[in-house]
């Protein structure tokens, strides 16, 4: 019966003529829609990515601070809004190549990169958070893309950061910036490029995970935990393993395609 | 950017001509309108691309993009004079083989209020289930149901010579 309707719809097709669509049209138009949408989303996040530095929230605040600043708070009651845990090793010094100028163009080809990838492509749900500008995106922080969303799998939920900065001559990964207040720390060498992977766990039950590589003139890391920014404002303690596992921040941080510039 | 435009290009070339057909029925039977209505389509569909590529949802999101964008047109009084007419202009030449039932098909999609219009066009065109076209068009499955059913009846009405078909 559906094939009957069907095939009396297609009969309205005779004399169909040519596509006139031009793709080169319709990309400068989707660019042009999508510029104007960032303006006008620009000014309604500026109050929450303002409240959210104030807040000294995730990813913020870490320039030139001593590793003692990174340490995580003390423990505090199960009501509120739960502790936040290390951060990201952002860019703490100035030198000729952390001077590539950071374009929101380049934060969106980051985008892509990042979607693209395999591990993203596996997993469920990413919804944006405030400390990300409640947009999916990369955000120009700190002379770093950094990028940060809730993430939910079939049976985890949690949250995952990435940053991407220019790395300086000569730079390897290391464990040194992620000795405190990191609890573990290992170099992996199995993907040809030395690779630092750390721990934390805090007495809240919120486990994190940080992978670190640097290749190409690029600092890209990857940290995950098992407390979505959702659960954390609502004060709940965590349990179980981070969203993402080590190998699949390693995938992420070394064959996504992140780059700086 | 260059990522997110090699991608979307390839979508639109190996898309455009199916979307089109599909804008053409929503839109009554116009293809200058089907491909404004593409393009519009098109356009969002760009915007939103990392997200619905992502969410493997680029189908779904474009279906309704396209369905939304043709009710919306369709309520705008300016397109009432474009739109397309029930007695055709006279003409002296013979219509090739075919163009007859294209126009009797036609015309009678353009009686369709534009919201039966689509629903007809979702179930009967795009083969999407009832569930899946109350969540297109952001209704109900009993509206979508009663749509669909009064739409058929009117096509048969108007058409005559085919079955109609209820929703099952």
């Amino acid at each position: 019966m559906s094939d009957d309707i069907k095939d009396l719809l297609s009969r309205a097709f005779e004399a169909e003529p040519p596509l006139r669509l031009n793709r080169d049209e319709v990309l400068k138009a989707g660019r042009k829609r999508l510029r104007r949408r960032r303006f006008l989303e620009a000014g309604g996040v500026t109050a929450a990515v303002v409240a959210a530095v104030v807040g000294a929230s995730l990813l913020t605040g870490l320039v030139g601070s001593a590793p003692e600043d990174r340490m995580p708070p003390a423990a505090s009651s199960s009501t509120g809004r739960a502790p936040a845990g290390p951060d990201l090793p952002l860019p703490q010094t100035t030198g000729p190549s952390r001077n590539t100028p950071l374009t929101r163009e380049h934060a969106d080809t980051l985008m892509d990169r990042l979607y693209a990838s395999s591990v993203i492509k596996g997993i469920g749900a990413l919804s944006a958070t405030q400390a990300g500008g409640n947009q999916l995106t990369f955000a120009i922080r700190s002379n770093a893309y950094v990028f940060e969303a809730d993430i939910a799998t079939g049976n985890r939920e949690g949250s995952l950061q990435v940053s991407v900065e220019a790395a300086g001559a000569g730079d390897v990964a290391s464990c040194e910036p992620l000795d405190r207040p990191f609890d573990d720390c290992t170099v992996d060498t199995s993907t040809g490029i030395p690779v630092a992977m750390a721990t934390w766990t805090s007495s809240e039950g919120e486990k994190q995970y940080l992978v670190l590589a640097i290749q190409d003139g690029t600092k890209v890391a990857a940290l995950t935990t098992n407390l979505s920014s959702v659960y954390r404002d609502k004060g709940q303690r965590p349990s179980g393993e981070p969203v993402l596992d080590k190998g699949q921040l390693v995938k992420l941080v070394v064959y996504s395609g992140l780059r700086v510039r | 950017m260059q990522d997110r435009d090699a991608e979307f290009g390839e979508f639109l070339d190996s898309r455009a001509v199916v979307m089109r057909r599909t804008a053409y029925l929503l839109c009554g039977g116009d293809w200058h309108r089907a491909e404004d209505l593409v393009q519009t389509t098109l356009t969002k569909i760009y915007v939103a691309w990392p997200k619905i590529r992502r969410d493997g949802s680029v189908d779904a999101y474009s279906r309704k993009i396209m369905v939304r964008a043709a009710i919306d047109e369709s309520r705008r009084a300016y397109r009432r004079r474009e739109s397309v007419v029930d007695t055709l202009p006279e003409t002296n030449s013979t219509p090739p083989v075919g163009v007859e039932d294209a126009v009797d098909v036609r015309r009678a999609l353009a009686q369709l209020p534009a919201g039966q219009r689509a629903v007809v066009v979702l179930r009967y065109w795009e083969d999407l289930s009832v569930t899946e076209t109350a969540q297109a068009l952001g209704k109900s499955e009993g509206t979508i149901k009663s749509q669909s059913a009064k739409g058929l009846a009117t096509l048969r009405k108007l058409l005559g010579d085919f079955a109609g078909a209820g929703d099952g």
